[in-house]
């Protein structure tokens, strides 16, 4: 074998340098936009994505590209599920210049987005646009975009909480099936319901744990005042429905523990069939229509106010945007009936507007062992009487949420009373909103 | 006959260096690039506060104080720290056990290394994953052996008295590492060393204390320093296995520190968080390297009695 010489190894190097260069350089040229793609506006959405959600999204664009000659939508697959990580790579592509055009953003985090001046409000585009008819909305989920006197987004969809409950399990216990049940009659349900083997492992649970804010709103408490500079979840009423909360786990131990959790979610306890009820939204109906058993949604349980929540699918516009009509174009139509109707088309999310919700095809939707129609309707009937409330509205509300989430660990195990989580989350919480 | 001194290092001609640069070139750009440069930069950031999106704002030492006013600071450092003081030590006792095991000349030693150095190479969430299982409170395999003895198992990663043992309890998993480390070191021992213990009557426990724990011992240091740092920078099991709870019993110091950074969009607190950790796992380092005299035995040193 002969020895390299530094002169050839030198030449060697350059070589390779020049390929690597003439390389990078062709491969960068198919990307380079021709004259003809430069009169199209290329505009981008983003949402977490996964092999069903793009499925779903793939009618819309296809749609939208057919009416729109000048608009190009290009569909971008974020990744990392309905959860922070999502925001977080969202954020480091908005940080480093290459942001989609249009996303979505989860309802809770939204305001904080628009505070840092990522977002632009849309009041002057829909001003500018007589064909948006913003009362085909519900109104709660047109309310979620609003914060300080400016809409800043629209809903691609919404997602009130209703009960779903395994009628199975309600039949074999002779019990009837739950419909806006008060909470005394909701515990007494859930505890007849309830079988545990004598080590207290759950074989049967009564009823899902319900949004903890659920509980606050109902026995008439909130989490924060309207201006959202002080926490009230040191005030009587939040501290009832904490109680209450809490006396579903540790009391009558009709609700999941930690432990009864750690091992599946109450999505999964209730599909395995180990759960009686669950409260949440339709968009559940996805993965309840394989459950072996016969099921349907109900109203709810209410406290001394009938309310529970609903999610919301904002779909917002970036301030960094280069063209902003062709990118209010695209959010304009992902809100619009049409663009619901073909996202929605697998019937198992909510749509944001009622002429979705009241078209033929929505209302006589059925999948599984489905024994009723109340899936279809009681989401509805929720909206319609103003019975569901979005998440508080506040850009420091990630921050907030943890330390109520924290708190609340200790809350369901029965290591804090009611009133000591209520009041140290009020403590916390004001720390936040007076250091901001 | 010429004789080159071998100890006198040779002057490189130009093209010499210049290949040897060309060769380091790599790493040292890479490490300008990709580690010095951002170093750097969050030491600037953490005296900012920056959300990312828009431009950092002059803070001045504001992050670092407002740590003494952030309980979970405190709740952090010193779940890390009790982690950090019982798994360490607890690795380091284990994996010189199955080490020593494995340092025998028995049939098929190979597959029980290799078994014995498996899970160490597996991805870190499924494993975390599959201990989920593990230790569930009611379908679990610990508790299920537990239970034949009669004793109900607690919820392992439910109770807050329990998430974090049971945390240390799993960072064995990867012992295997650790291990392979130890049987090199002692597969270093000379081993009329201990043919001249023999002789002079020793026992296993007397040779295993004056001989073996001595002639590796450099190894045992390395193994504490580098499990200390990594001890401090363990994130993807709470970030799985608990999210920091319950009631913030497993909230470890990098979970903080990323909560703050990309939930929180506190950039500033957060570079500010990594540099105080850098400075602690500095100092306990040093601490460490400034007792080793005592411990550590390197052979060929000679020491002034």
């Amino acid at each position: 074998m002969s020895n390299l010489s530094r002169r050839d190894f030198l030449k060697g190097l350059a070589a390779s340098g020049a390929a690597l260069g003439a390389q990078a350089a062709g491969g960068l040229l198919p990307f380079m936009p021709t004259a003809a793609a430069q009169d199209v506006a290329q505009v981008t959405y983003a949402t977490p994505g996964g092999v069903v959600e793009d499925a779903a999204w793939e009618p819309v664009w296809e749609a939208f590209n057919e009416e729109n000659d000048d608009i190009q939508a290009n569909y971008l697959a974020v990744g990392g599920g309905y959860g922070p990580q999502y925001l977080q790579l969202l954020q480091a592509r908005l940080a480093a210049g290459t942001g989609p055009d249009v996303f979505f953003v989860m309802d809770g985090f939204m305001v904080g987005f628009a505070a840092r001046g990522v977002l632009v409000p849309i009041d002057s585009f829909i001003e500018a646009s007589p064909d948006v008819d913003l009362e085909d909305n519900y109104a709660g989920h047109i309310e979620a975009h609003r914060w300080q006197d400016q809409l800043w987004g629209l809903p691609r969809d919404g997602a009130p909480y209703a009960t779903w409950f395994n009628a199975d399990i309600y039949d074999e216990a002779g019990i009837d099936y739950p419909q806006a049940l008060s909470w005394e009659e909701f515990v007494a349900q859930a505890v007849e319901l309830t079988e545990r083997d004598e080590r207290g492992r759950a074989t049967v649970i009564g009823a899902g744990r319900g949004a903890w804010i659920d509980w606050i709103w109902q026995a008439g408490g909130d989490v924060l005042n309207e201006e959202g500079t002080e926490c009230l979840m040191g005030e009587p009423e939040a501290i009832d429905g904490l109680r209450f909360a809490q006396s579903l786990v540790v009391e009558h131990q009709c609700s999941p523990s930690a432990s009864d959790l750690a091992d599946q979610n109450e999505g999964a306890l209730f599909t395995s069939g180990r759960m009686a009820s669950f409260t949440v939204a339709r968009g559940f109906l996805g993965a309840v229509c394989n459950a072996d058993f016969r099921f349907d949604a109900a109203l709810p349980p209410a406290g001394k106010v009938r309310v529970g929540r609903t999610n919301v699918g904002p779909t917002v516009m970036s301030a960094e945007t280069p063209d902003k009509s062709a990118a209010w174009e695209l959010l304009k139509f992902i809100n619009s009936s049409r663009g619901q109707t073909l996202k929605i088309s697998t019937g198992y999310a909510y749509p944001s507007r009622r002429s979705v919700v009241q078209e033929d095809w929505y209302v006589n939707f059925t999948c599984g062992q489905a024994i009723g129609t109340g899936l279809n309707t009681v989401f509805n009937d929720i909206m319609e009487n103003n019975w569901a409330r979005t998440w508080p509205k506040h850009p420091q509300w990630p921050e907030v949420s943890t330390v109520i989430n924290s708190e609340l660990d200790a809350l369901y195990s029965g290591d804090k009373s009611a009133e000591d989580v209520g009041t140290d989350i009020a403590a916390q919480v004001n720390a936040i909103l007076s250091a901001e | 006959m010429q004789i080159h001194n071998v100890f006198q290092p040779k002057r490189l001609s130009f093209w010499e260096s210049l290949n040897a640069w060309i060769f380091v070139a790599p790493w040292i750009l890479g490490f300008l690039l990709f580690t010095g440069g951002p170093i750097l930069a969050s030491l600037v950031i953490s005296f900012t506060h920056w959300d990312i999106v828009n431009p950092p704002q002059w803070a001045g030492l504001v992050n670092y104080e407002t740590m003494f006013s952030d309980p979970l600071f405190f709740q952090s450092l010193k779940v890390t720290t009790i982690y950090a003081l019982l798994a360490v030590p607890l690795q380091i006792v284990v994996g010189l056990f199955i080490a020593m095991l494995l340092n025998t000349k028995i049939r098929l030693i190979g597959i029980y290394r290799t078994f014995f150095y498996l899970p160490a190479v597996l991805p870190i969430v499924s494993v975390a994953v599959m201990w989920r299982w593990i230790l569930s409170r009611d379908w679990g395999l610990i508790n299920w052996f537990l239970s034949l003895f009669g004793v109900y198992g607690p919820g392992w990663l439910s109770e807050p008295e329990w998430a974090l043992p049971a945390l240390i309890l799993m960072s064995l998993w990867g012992v295997g590492s650790g291990m392979l480390i130890y049987l090199a070191g002692l597969q270093g021992i000379p081993t009329d060393l201990y043919e001249a213990a023999e002789v002079d009557g020793a026992g296993r426990w007397a040779s295993f204390v004056h001989i073996t724990l001595p002639m590796i011992s450099p190894v045992i240091l390395f193994q504490l320093v580098v499990g200390l740092i990594a001890a401090f920078q363990v994130f993807a099991q709470p970030f799985i296995m608990t999210q920091g709870g319950p009631q913030n019993s497993t909230l470890f110091y990098l979970l903080h520190l990323f909560r703050n950074a990309f939930e929180f969009f506190r950039m500033g607190y957060a570079s500010a968080l990594s540099w105080v950790l850098f400075m602690y796992i500095a100092v306990l380092t040093l601490l460490i390297f400034r007792f080793s005299a005592a411990w550590v035995f390197y052979e060929g040193e000679i020491r002034n009695e």
